[in-house]
C-alpha cells in the first residue's frame, strides 16, 4: 500500500489493525487509540480518498490501498486553511481528538464544500470530543467552508503566542 | 499586537503540533528497548483470592516476567490517600508508615471490585502481554457484593476492609445541624427532594497510561505518565510508595489527552512500571485501553441525597439540608474522600442567603470502581441538589422561579460573605448575572406562546434556571489541612531571563488541554511589555524544576498564575534597581515601561528589557548588592478560595411520542474574574458545559447485581457528540478577587457545576413533574410521561 | 488490539470464499465496521477470518429493468450517493449517522445478525428485497426476510431490489437514544396505493435486542384500507406488542414496541405528506 505517499511493502499479521501499524511500525503517531470499538474517531484516517476508522480496518485489507494521514495533509510547517481555521477557532485544547477531526473533516468538506451547521455536526457523528464541547470545531469548519479551499495547503502556519 | 497582552485572545501555541499530528502523548513514547506490560484485573467484584497459578503466563513467548503481590511484598507499600475528610474521624485501609493508605498496588489476598488489579505481566510487545495476562489462572472465593453506600453502612453490609468498620470511611458534616432543624420546623413551607446523582464514567478521549524507566548506576527512576500532578505523584511515590530518596525518581508529563479529573491521582500502573523497569532491565510501557479505563480509571460523582429547603410563603428561603451518601468506590483514591465530603458539603448554600444550613455526608465504600473527582467535583453535586429544590419550592409558592432566586441572592453589599457552612464568598454580584442571563434567555417573554406552539408540534417545551458558586483556587494550605489534606496546596513558578531577552517560566502547573504555555506566556509578556512568542512555558517535568503541584481545582490561573506574576514582579523590581544604579539616579526616578526602562524623556539613559538582561548576565559594574543575571522562583500560597459563579438557563424540548430530549438553547453567563486569554476561557466554558449536560441527559456508570459494568464500552456508553447541541450563548460579568494579585477566578470547571441542573430543572418544567433523577434518557422520560398521563395533573406553577 | 489469532484468506471469488467457510468455519470480514470491534475485545474469536474485499462480482450496482442489483460489498456511501438506488435505500444507508462507518459499512454486512437494531435491514425488507447467497458449490436465492430468518451458510453476493412503482409510496423512520448514535429501532414501508385506499403493504423492522433480528410485520394494514394516522396508529396498536420485543440493556420491551408503533406511524406520515406534494 502507499502510506502519505510513500510505498509500504511488509507481511502483516491479519490481527493488526491500520492505526497500530501506522503507529508502531511507521511511526506516524498522529492517529490515536482511543477506544478500539470505532466510536471516538481518534483513530481517523484516509483510505482510498475516504476518511475511515482506522482501529476497525485490518492492514491486510489495505493491499493496494492508498492511506493518508494527518502527517500527510500538509507540507512541513504549513497548515491547511482546515487546520488553520481551527487554530484560530481555538478548536482543539488537549488535541487528542485533534488528528481525527481533522481527517474527518477534511473529508466532509471535500464532499460537501458549503456544509451548514447542522451538517457539520452530523458530519462529526464519528468524533468524540470532551474538552472543547464541539463549538469552536463547529466554528472552524464553517469558516473553513466559507473561505472554499480546505485542503489546499497553505503558507506558514501562523501562530500569536 | 494588541494593547494588553493578557487578557487578549491570542491563538494558542500549543494548537499547532496538535493539529498536525505531532504532540506526543504518553502511548506515542517509544523508548528504544521498551517492554510492554499488561494488567489482569479481576473477575470478581468481591472474593478472597485462594491462588494465583502463573505458570502459563510465565512460559507464553515473549513474557519476561510475571509479578502478584507476594513479589511486592516489602518492595512496593501500599498508594496513600492524602485527602481525608477533615474535622471527623475517619477509618481507611492501611500503610506501613501510619498514613491513611488507599489500596495496595496489587491485590493481596482479597478482590474488592471487577478490575482490581491482580497481576502484571511484561513481555516483548503489547499483544504477548496481553495474551499472557490473560492467560493466568486466579482461584476465586466469591464473597457477597454490596454496590450502594448507604447498603454498604448497613448491618449485616458484606464487610470491605478490615480496618474500616462498617464500610464508613467517614461520617462528616457543616452548619449547624440544630439551627438547621430548627428553621425547618419553624417554616410555612419545607420541600425535600430524594436525588441520585448517578455515578459516571469521567472519560478523557485519551486513555491512562505510563512508561516506567531505571538506571542502575545513578539508581534513578524515570517515570512518563499521563497525569496532571506529577510534582505529587513524584513525592508520593518516592516516599509513600517505592520508599526511595525523593531524588531518585523523576516524574514527567508528556501532552495529555484531557484528564477532567482522573489523571491527578496515583494508580497501581505507575508503581509497577517502575519496579518492573527495575526488575526487567528493560523501559516498560503500558497503555490502557478504553476498557481498560471503563474499571482502571476514578469514576465520579455518585451521592444519593435527601435534601430540604424551608422557607416562607412569600418567598424568603430560609434553610437548607442535605443529608447524602457518598459512594467512595472499593478503595480510597488519592483525594476521593475529600472531593466527596467538603467540596459538597460546604457548597450546598450557593448563591442564596440562608439564614442556616447543615450538610451531611456519609462516604463509605463498596465493590465499585474507586471514585474520583470528575469535572466540577462535589460543587455540581450540590449545585444540582440546591437548583433543584429552588424550582421545587418555586412550584410549591406559586412564584416565578426567576423571582425566588432573585429575592434570596447574596447581595452584591455583603461581601467576604460567610455562607455559614465554612466558605466566605471573596466577591461578586449575583443579581447582575442573573439579569443578564435573563435577558439574554428572553425569559418570560413570549415562553407560553413558545410552550403552546411547542405543544402542537407534538413537543413539550421546558425551560431551567440554574445559579451556582463554586469554590475554586483549590487552595490556601492550611485551610486545606483543615479540610484533611496531607500536603500543602501552593503553586509555584521560576522565571529566567535568558541573557538575549528570551524567557522561561517554569510552572507548577500542568496543562491537560488548557493551553497554560499560552496563558501563562501572556502574563509575563503583559508584565515587562514584550512580544508573548519570547516567553517559553516549561512544565510537567520534576526534573530540574522547582516543587509543584499540579492542576486540579481549578487552580492553574489563580494560584499558578499569582506565582508567576510574582517572579515577574520580582525581577522587574530588580530591573528597575539595576538600571537606577546604572544610570546614577534614585529609583523613584526609573519608569519600567513599554518593555523599557530608564529616565522618561532620555533616551541616553533607557534600555530594553534584552538589554538589561544582558547588562544581568555579564554582571559588569554593578552594585555589589545586585546578584548576576534575573532568575526568580515564588510560591504561592492563595490567602483563601475563589469563588466563581454565575447563572445558566436551558431551553429543552421533549418529544412526546418518544421521550426524546433536545437541547434547543443554552445560556450562560460565568463570572471568573479576570481572565488571561478570552479564547481560552470560551473553551472551557463551553467544554464544561457539555460535560453536565451529558450527565444530565445521558451518562450512567450501570452495574449488574454482580458487580460488572453494564456498559463496558463506547458501544454503550454515551458520551455526547456535535448533534447534541446547539450554539451556546455565552456571557460573562467581571468580578475580580481581592486575594490574588491578577484578580482571577478559578474557570477550567466552573461551568459545569450548573449544567446539569439547568438541564433538570427544564426538564422537570417540561414534564410538570416534582423531581426526575438524571439521565434523562429518552425511555425514562416517556415513562414520566406515561405515569403523568395516567395521573391526575397536579396544580400547574405560575411560570412564564 | 486483536489478541485471538486466526487463519486468514482474501479469496477472488464467492465460491472459493464460501468454500473457505466451510472447509476452516470462521467469519466472512465485509467491511470490518462492527466484526473488527468484536474482534479487539475479544467478543469475537473465530478460527479463521476470509476477507470478501477482492471479490470484484461482490461490488457494483446495477439497474436491471425493475430492479437493481446492489452487489453486497457495496459501502453505504457509495449506496447513497447512486442514482439508481432507490431514494427509501438511499435515506436508510444516509440514517447510519457516522460517516466513516458508511465509508466502510456494506450492504452486506447490515444483513449480519447482530444484537443491534439496523438502519438498512427494514428497508430492504420493505421494498422486497431478495438475496443471493453463493455457496461453496451451489447458490440460492431467497427473500430476504427469510435470509434474515434462517442464516444459510455460504457468502451473501448481492441483494436484488426491486424499484417501487409510481403507486408505491415508502419512507423509513428510525429512533435512536441521541442523534449521533446508532438507531434502537428502525422501520420502513412500501405501501401500495390503488387511488386511496391501500393495496398492499410491507413493514420492516429491526428493534434489537438479544436474538432478535430485523423482521417483516407478518400483519399489517389491510387491502382496500385507508391509511391515515388514525388507522395506522389503530392497527399497530393491535400487531406490534411488546411480546415480540426483547428487552436488554438498551431498552424494554414495551418501549421498543411503542417505538416501533411511533416510528410506523410517522413513515406513513412521510408517505402521505409526499403523496400531497406530489399530487398524488
Amino acid at each position: 500500500m502507499k502510506v502519505n505517499g510513500r510505498a509500504v511493502d511488509d507481511d502483516v499479521e491479519p490481527t493488526v489493525v491500520l492505526v497500530d501499524y501506522l503507529r508502531s511500525e511507521l511511526g506516524l503517531t498522529g492517529a490515536k487509540v482511543g477506544c478500539e470499538t470505532g466510536q471516538c474517531g481518534a483513530c481517523a484516517v484516509s483510505v482510498d480518498g475516504r476518511a475511515v476508522k482506522g482501529c476497525l480496518a485490518l492492514v491486510v485489507q489495505l493491499d493496494g490501498g492508498i492511506v493518508e494521514t494527518v502527517e500527510g495533509l500538509a507540507p512541513d510547517g504549513a497548515l491547511t486553511p482546515l487546520q488553520q481555521a481551527l487554530h484560530d477557532e481555538h478548536g482543539t485544547q488537549c488535541g487528542f481528538c485533534t488528528p481525527g477531526v481533522v481527517m474527518a473533516m477534511t473529508d466532509l468538506l471535500a464532499t460537501d464544500p458549503d456544509p451548514g451547521e447542522a451538517e457539520i455536526r452530523a458530519g462529526l457523528s464519528g468524533n468524540l470530543c470532551r474538552c472543547t464541547g464541539y463549538q469552536s470545531i463547529v466554528r472552524a469548519v464553517l469558516a473553513a467552508a466559507s473561505q472554499g479551499t480546505a485542503d489546499a495547503p497553505a503558507e506558514e502556519a501562523a501562530s500569536d503566542a | 499586537m494588541p494593547d494588553r497582552v493578557l487578557g487578549a485572545a491570542l491563538k494558542a501555541r500549543e494548537d499547532v503540533g496538535q493539529l498536525r499530528g505531532q504532540a506526543t502523548y504518553v502511548a506515542d513514547l517509544a523508548p528504544p528497548g521498551a517492554a510492554h506490560m499488561a494488567i489482569a484485573g479481576s473477575e470478581q467484584a468481591h472474593a478472597l483470592i485462594r491462588g494465583i497459578d502463573t505458570s502459563a503466563a510465565e512460559a507464553m513467548q515473549g513474557v519476561l516476567a510475571v509479578v502478584t503481590a507476594a513479589d511486592l511484598d516489602g518492595v512496593l507499600m501500599p498508594l496513600p490517600c492524602i485527602w481525608v475528610p477533615g474535622g471527623t474521624e475517619s477509618h481507611f485501609p492501611p500503610h506501613p508508615y501510619g498514613v491513611p493508605g488507599a489500596r495496595p498496588v496489587l491485590a493481596g489476598d482479597r478482590v474488592r471490585y471487577v478490575g482490581d488489579p491482580v497481576a502484571a505481566v511484561v513481555a516483548e510487545t503489547p499483544e504477548q502481554a496481553a495474551r499472557a495476562a490473560a492467560a493466568l489462572r486466579v482461584e476465586y472465593e466469591p464473597l457477597p457484593v454490596v454496590l450502594r453506600a448507604d447498603e454498604a453502612v448497613r448491618d449485616g453490609a458484606p464487610q470491605l476492609h478490615d480496618t474500616v468498620p462498617g464500610n464508613l470511611n467517614a461520617r462528616w458534616t457543616c452548619g449547624d445541624r440544630e439551627a438547621a432543624d430548627a428553621a425547618i420546623e419553624a417554616a410555612e413551607v419545607v420541600v425535600e427532594l430524594d436525588i441520585v446523582n448517578q455515578r459516571t464514567v469521567n472519560s478523557p478521549i485519551e486513555p491512562r497510561g505510563c512508561v516506567g524507566a531505571y538506571d542502575p548506576r545513578t539508581e534513578e527512576y524515570t517515570l512518563w505518565a499521563s497525569t496532571q500532578s506529577p510534582h505529587n505523584h513524584r513525592f508520593l511515590l518516592a516516599a509513600l510508595v517505592l520508599g526511595i530518596p525523593f531524588t531518585k525518581l523523576r516524574v514527567i508529563a508528556p501532552t495529555v489527552g484531557g484528564s477532567f479529573g482522573t489523571k491527578g491521582y496515583l494508580y497501581p500502573d505507575m508503581a509497577l512500571v517502575l519496579h518492573l523497569a527495575k526488575v526487567t532491565g528493560r523501559p516498560v510501557k503500558w497503555s490502557d485501553s478504553r476498557r481498560g479505563l471503563m474499571t482502571s480509571t476514578v469514576q465520579g460523582r455518585d451521592q444519593r441525597q435527601h435534601a430540604t429547603l424551608a422557607g416562607t410563603r412569600d418567598g424568603r428561603m430560609t434553610a437548607v439540608k442535605c443529608v447524602a451518601h457518598a459512594n467512595l468506590g472499593a478503595y480510597p483514591s488519592t483525594i476521593g474522600p475529600g472531593v466527596a465530603t467538603a467540596l459538597m458539603g460546604r457548597s450546598i448554600t450557593g448563591m442564596y442567603d440562608f439564614q442556616a444550613g447543615f450538610c451531611e455526608v456519609t462516604a463509605a465504600f463498596t465493590n465499585t470502581v474507586p471514585l474520583g473527582a470528575q469535572r466540577g467535583s462535589g460543587r455540581a453535586e450540590a449545585m444540582f441538589m440546591l437548583e433543584r429544590l429552588v424550582d421545587r419550592f418555586a412550584d410549591e409558592i406559586g412564584m416565578d422561579r426567576a423571582e425566588v432566586r432573585r429575592r434570596n441572592l447574596v447581595p452584591a453589599d455583603a461581601f467576604p460573605y460567610d455562607n455559614g457552612l465554612g466558605w466566605t464568598y471573596d466577591s461578586g454580584d449575583y443579581a447582575a448575572a442573573l439579569d443578564r442571563a435573563l435577558e439574554i434567555a428572553g425569559h418570560g417573554a413570549g415562553t407560553a406562546e413558545r410552550r403552546a406552539e411547542a405543544r402542537a408540534r407534538g413537543r413539550r417545551l421546558g425551560v431551567g434556571i440554574a445559579g451556582y458558586v463554586a469554590v475554586c483556587g483549590v487552595g490556601p494550605s492550611t485551610r486545606m489541612s483543615k479540610e484533611g489534606m496531607l500536603g500543602g496546596t501552593w503553586e509555584s513558578a521560576n522565571l529566567r531571563v535568558h541573557p538575549t531577552g528570551e524567557m522561561t517560566l517554569t510552572i507548577g502547573s500542568s496543562s491537560t488541554g488548557q493551553s497554560h504555555e499560552t496563558v501563562f506566556a501572556q502574563i509575563i509578556a503583559d508584565e515587562f511589555g514584550v512580544d508573548p512568542a519570547t516567553v517559553e512555558v516549561a512544565h510537567s517535568d520534576t526534573g530540574g524544576s522547582p516543587y509543584g503541584q499540579g492542576t486540579y481545582g481549578s487552580r492553574s490561573f489563580s494560584v499558578g498564575g499569582p506565582a508567576a506574576l510574582a517572579a515577574a514582579r520580582t525581577l522587574k523590581a530588580k530591573i528597575v534597581r539595576t538600571a537606577a544604579a546604572m544610570f546614577g539616579v534614585a529609583e523613584d526616578d526609573v519608569v519600567y515601561a513599554d518593555g523599557a526602562v530608564g529616565v522618561p524623556g532620555d533616551p541616553e539613559r533607557t534600555k530594553t528589557f534584552a538589554e538589561m538582561a544582558m547588562v544581568l548576565w555579564y554582571d559588569w559594574d554593578l552594585p555589589r548588592d545586585v546578584e548576576a543575571t534575573l532568575d526568580a522562583t515564588s510560591y504561592f500560597d492563595p490567602p483563601d478560595f475563589n469563588y466563581p459563579f454565575g447563572v445558566h438557563i436551558a431551553e429543552v424540548e421533549i418529544d412526546e411520542e418518544t421521550g426524546a430530549v433536545e437541547v434547543t438553547r443554552y445560556t450562560a453567563v460565568n463570572d471568573v474574574g479576570r481572565i488571561g486569554n478570552p479564547l481560552v476561557v470560551r473553551g472551557q466554558f463551553e467544554g464544561s458545559i457539555l460535560h453536565g449536560v451529558s450527565q444530565a441527559l445521558m451518562e450512567e456508570a450501570r452495574y449488574g447485581d454482580d458487580g460488572r459494568l453494564l456498559d463496558p464500552d463506547l458501544r454503550s456508553y454515551r458520551l455526547p457528540h456535535a448533534a447534541d447541541v446547539p450554539f451556546f450563548q455565552l456571557d460573562q460579568t467581571v468580578t475580580p478577587t481581592p486575594h490574588n494579585e491578577l484578580g482571577a477566578k478559578g474557570a477550567g470547571e466552573v461551568a459545569t457545576v450548573p449544567a446539569a441542573a439547568a438541564i433538570g430543572n427544564a426538564v422537570c418544567d417540561a414534564l410538570g413533574v416534582a423531581h426526575l433523577d438524571m439521565p434523562y434518557t429518552p425511555e425514562k422520560v416517556w415513562r414520566a410521561l406515561a405515569a403523568d398521563r395516567g395521573a391526575s395533573t397536579g396544580k400547574e406553577a405560575t411560570r412564564s | 488490539m486483536i489478541t485471538s489469532s486466526y487463519g486468514f484468506a482474501a479469496p477472488r471469488t464467492a465460491r472459493e470464499a464460501a468454500a473457505l467457510l466451510a472447509r476452516h468455519g470462521g467469519m466472512a470480514l465485509a467491511g470490518g465496521q462492527t466484526l473488527v470491534a468484536e474482534l479487539a475485545t475479544g467478543e469475537a474469536a473465530p478460527p479463521f477470518l476470509v476477507d470478501l474485499g477482492r471479490i470484484e462480482s461482490l461490488r457494483g450496482i446495477e439497474p436491471r429493468g425493475g430492479s437493481v442489483r446492489i452487489g453486497a460489498m457495496t459501502t453505504l456511501a457509495e449506496l447513497a450517493a447512486h442514482r439508481a438506488v432507490p431514494p427509501v435505500l438511499a435515506t436508510a444507508a444516509r440514517n447510519v449517522p457516522d460517516p466513516l462507518v458508511r465509508n466502510r459499512a456494506t450492504v452486506g454486512g447490515s444483513l449480519r445478525p447482530s444484537g443491534r437494531a439496523s438502519d438498512l435491514a427494514p428497508a430492504l425488507l420493505a421494498l422486497g428485497a431478495t438475496v443471493h447467497v453463493t455457496g461453496a458449490d451451489s447458490a440460492v436465492t431467497l427473500p430476504a426476510e427469510e435470509y434474515l430468518a434462517r442464516s444459510p451458510a455460504g457468502v451473501l453476493s448481492a441483494v436484488d431490489v426491486p424499484v417501487p412503482g409510481p403507486a408505491d409510496g415508502c419512507a423509513v423512520a428510525r429512533f435512536a437514544d441521541r442523534p449521533a448514535r446508532p438507531p434502537l429501532c428502525a422501520v420502513a414501508v412500501r405501501a401500495t396505493f390503488a387511488g386511496d385506499r391501500l393495496g398492499a403493504c410491507r413493514i420492516g423492522v429491526s428493534a434489537g435486542g438479544p436474538a432478535q433480528r430485523p423482521t417483516l410485520l407478518e400483519r399489517s394494514l389491510e387491502r382496500g384500507g385507508d391509511a391515515s394516522p388514525d388507522t395506522v396508529r389503530g392497527r399497530c396498536a393491535e400487531f406490534v406488542s411488546a411480546a415480540g420485543f426483547a428487552t436488554d440493556g438498551a431498552a424494554s420491551a414495551d418501549y421498543r414496541a411503542h417505538l416501533v408503533r411511533t416510528l410506523v406511524v410517522r413513515a406513513f406520515d412521510r408517505i402521505a405528506a409526499r403523496r400531497v406534494r406530489d399530487g398524488g
